[in-house]
């Protein structure tokens, strides 16, 4: 837990603190479109927790449209 | 609006394609599983069956030259359904970059360091990447050229040293298995190696291009790309003949065999060495589309900043993906074909009728 927030801290520094100099909120939305889930899947992992896979989840629903061999 | 100012010569952008189909020689176990000694047809059916594809991706390389495939897509679809699409695409270069990223920390684990973590090696290679996507697309494509060099030198040694343990029987017998099983290897050779190549559709305006000679530079790198898979097939093929089944890295298992003597042996740490080159330039240039694609999608030019966050998703994203390698193969046979069919072949063949229809682009867009 602790090694994720402080390599995600990284990234604020690096990317997010400048964006937020230049005001540039566009920019600052498209980063935080990836940002938060990145954040958010590596917390579950770090916790244990069992995050579905979003491949098995459209594979499952293809298998059920017969789609698949 | 071109979101990354820097352009590449055609040289670069031939053996960007290279270099990109190279990359994908560790899933031709993906269909040895299921065509055995005829893995090499297969891989001839689907190269046969991908030119109208190529040909499709180079005819919306030419109508649309300045613009890249999320631009083509508001164009065609407009600024809402566009943008939907648009976020499809998104998904499906991230995850594209996530399974590539999952597969050389998997390999590298199985050849080098049998102890070190997955994330690790994924974090270790994702910093890196990151810094090579910031810098753009000239250094994305900068040495994909001796990439493709060594790769091809290498694989044209190990078939000098491997002649004397090739047997013509091991091809033999020839189209023995159920039609459906062809159908099956063909169709996941055309979408997993060579449909992928839809990905260049988002660097056309980063190209130094003429309208005139576009079409024989995708042509080119799609054939010569096409044409080491084959070889190494082949070589494989030749070599192990329907035990090819049995190995989840044939080439690595061929090459392995390579003896002349105690100088000449282990040489299948420098195929290793190669495949990580290739599958590095293919996680850096996935990564790099799915940047510009985000950029493109929130019209920002500022894509840099995106690089880090982008390389931090595909490794948590990637982690859930797949539990092991074995999941990951059953559903590259069985499943990723039709998924990828959708983002590969019936989104751009679409794109392309409705362009048609609607007479795009106008003549004043056209360059």
């Amino acid at each position: 837990m602790f090694y994720v927030l402080v390599g995600f801290s990284f990234i604020v520094l690096i990317d997010i603190v400048p964006i937020i100099k230049r005001r540039s909120w566009r920019s600052l939305a498209a980063l935080l479109l990836v940002f938060i889930p990145a954040l958010a899947f590596a917390l579950l992992l770090v916790t244990g927790v069992e995050v579905p896979s979003s491949l098995k989840f459209l594979g499952d629903v293809l298998k059920s449209l017969g789609l698949s061999y | 609006m071109r979101i990354d100012k820097g352009q590449i010569s055609t040289k670069k952008f031939i053996f960007s394609i290279i270099c990109y189909i190279q990359a994908s020689a560790m899933l031709t176990s993906f269909i040895t599983a299921i065509v055995y000694q005829d893995s090499w047809l297969v891989i001839l059916f689907g190269m046969i069956v991908c030119v109208p594809l190529i040909w499709l991706f180079n005819s919306l390389m030419v109508a649309f030259p300045d613009m890249n495939l999320i631009q083509i897509l508001n164009k065609v679809y407009g600024p809402v359904a566009g943008k939907v699409i648009g976020a499809g695409y998104i998904w499906f270069f991230l995850t594209l970059s996530s399974l590539n990223l999952m597969d050389l920390g998997d390999f590298t684990k199985l050849t080098f360091m049998d102890e070190m973590p997955l994330l690790v090696l994924a974090l270790m290679c994702v910093i890196v990447t990151s810094m090579v996507v910031r810098k753009g697309i000239k250094a994305v494509a900068w040495y994909s050229s001796m990439f493709v060099v060594v790769a091809v030198a290498i694989l044209v040694i190990s078939i000098l040293l491997l002649l004397n343990q090739m047997h013509y029987e091991n091809f033999l017998p020839t189209l023995h298995l159920s039609v459906l099983d062809y159908v099956q290897g063909t169709h996941i050779i055309l979408t997993i190696p060579f449909g992928e190549l839809v990905a260049f559709l988002m660097i056309t305006p980063n190209v130094k291009i003429s309208r005139e000679n576009n079409r024989k530079h995708l042509f080119t790198g799609f054939i010569v790309g096409g044409l080491t898979i084959l070889f190494a097939v082949v070589r494989d093929v030749a070599v192990l003949g329907n035990t090819i089944d049995m190995f989840t890295l044939p080439s690595l298992v061929v090459i392995r065999l390579v003896r002349l003597g105690e100088a000449l042996s282990r040489m299948e740490i420098l195929f290793a060495i190669v495949l990580i080159i290739l599958l590095f330039f293919k996680i850096v240039f996935l990564q790099y589309v799915t940047v510009i694609a985000l950029a493109q999608l929130f019209n920002i030019t500022s894509f840099r900043y995106l690089a880090l966050s982008v390389g931090a998703l595909m490794v948590a994203y990637g982690m859930t993906l797949y539990p092991n390698v074995v999941v990951h193969a059953a559903s590259g046979r069985e499943i990723i074909p039709f998924l990828w069919t959708l983002f590969e072949i019936l989104i751009p063949l679409l794109t392309f009728i409705i362009a048609k229809a609607r007479k795009l682009p106008g003549k004043k867009e056209a360059r």
